[in-house]
């Protein structure tokens, strides 16, 4: 099973979501901006990469995840990916796609505008770090969303809360 | 093998690509605006329905003829289907073929088809769309053809 988190550029809000998938960020408590600045990919991809997919490591299922940023075209390009997988017979059960754009603040999306875009990588990463600070209910919130969806198809038991932290 | 052909909507230059890809649209004359009504999907593409690769048929050798609407993010759309592809294991080079369409599509079709699709003003449009698709349909048999040669392998427009 694979999970790709996606969002515009595929660096920061996806990349936040990822970490904390992962393990690599704590969900019980905020990490600081330099952890957050600190992570892998975090505000490093540049803007001609947008559209390629990135391994993130593995999920506590044994889930693969990804980072994968869709640009301004998310819906269209979605669709084209999913139903590519269904021409090649891919089970639609063997992957998932979560949107984590809708969890990003405008810090988020002003800092990577800034960084990304314009070239202000201090500021901008500062910002970006800031912004997924301040989001981080929101994400915690998805990524516990997603477990259990990855738990769900996997028919594991449990449909409750999953366990924090594992 | 599969092949590609795309468009802005996804409903008119690809649409007829693919017909004359299948044959089901002549390759030696111009077909009547009736002949291009009567293929499936001429015009019948859903704007929020973009995105979707949608399947028209198999041509004599095998081969899965698709359309996409894919309006104006195909290089990041071909990277990232591409990349989730091989993540899923089911990429292989040179087994998929895009083929953009847009470049053959004239003034007639794109007015045309924004006056039918986005617009739903059908009556309008149509009579564009097949005067426009008739007058650039040497050009969409021409990519075609240069389309089949470069899968045979072929020397383009042999």
């Amino acid at each position: 099973m694979k999970v790709f988190y996606n969002c515009y550029g595929g660096t920061h809000t996806s990349v936040a979501a990822a970490a904390l998938h992962t393990g690599r960020l704590d969900p019980r408590r905020p990490p600081r901006v330099r952890d957050i600045v600190g992570l892998p990919l975090f505000d490093r991809v540049p803007t001609e990469d947008i559209g390629l997919a990135f391994p993130y490591g593995r999920g506590p299922d044994g889930e693969d995840v990804f980072v994968i940023g869709f640009g301004p075209g998310k819906t269209v390009i979605k669709r084209a990916v999913t139903s590519f997988l269904e021409l090649k017979g891919v089970c639609a059960e063997d992957y998932l796609f979560v949107d984590a754009l809708p969890r990003a603040t405008w810090a988020i999306k002003v800092g990577g505008t800034l960084s990304r875009r314009l070239g202000l990588v201090p500021l901008g990463r500062l910002l970006a770090a800031w912004g997924v600070q301040r989001a981080y209910d929101r994400l915690v919130s998805l990524v516990e969303e997603t477990r259990a969806k990855v738990r769900r198809r996997r028919g594991g038991a449990s449909l409750t809360v999953p366990s924090r932290g594992g | 093998m599969l092949v590609i052909y795309h468009c802005h909507g996804g409903a008119h230059a690809s649409v007829v690509c693919a017909a004359v890809h299948l044959g089901l649209l002549p390759v030696d004359r111009i077909p009547t605006a009736d002949e291009l009504w009567a293929v499936r999907w001429f015009d019948r593409e859903d704007p929020a329905d973009h995105g979707r690769i949608r399947c028209m048929g198999v041509d004599s050798r095998g081969r899965k003829v698709c359309v996409l609407g894919r309006r104006n993010v195909f290089r990041v759309l071909r990277r990232a289907v591409e990349l989730v592809a091989r993540e899923m294991g089911v990429w292989s080079p040179g087994e998929v073929l895009f083929v953009d369409t847009l470049p053959c599509a004239n003034w007639y079709m794109r007015v045309g088809g924004f006056l039918s699709r986005a617009a739903g003003l059908r009556r309008l449009g149509r009579p564009l769309l097949a005067h426009g698709t008739r007058k650039a349909y040497p050009e969409l048999v021409a990519l075609v053809r240069r389309t089949l040669a470069r899968m045979e392998g072929r020397p383009e427009g042999g």
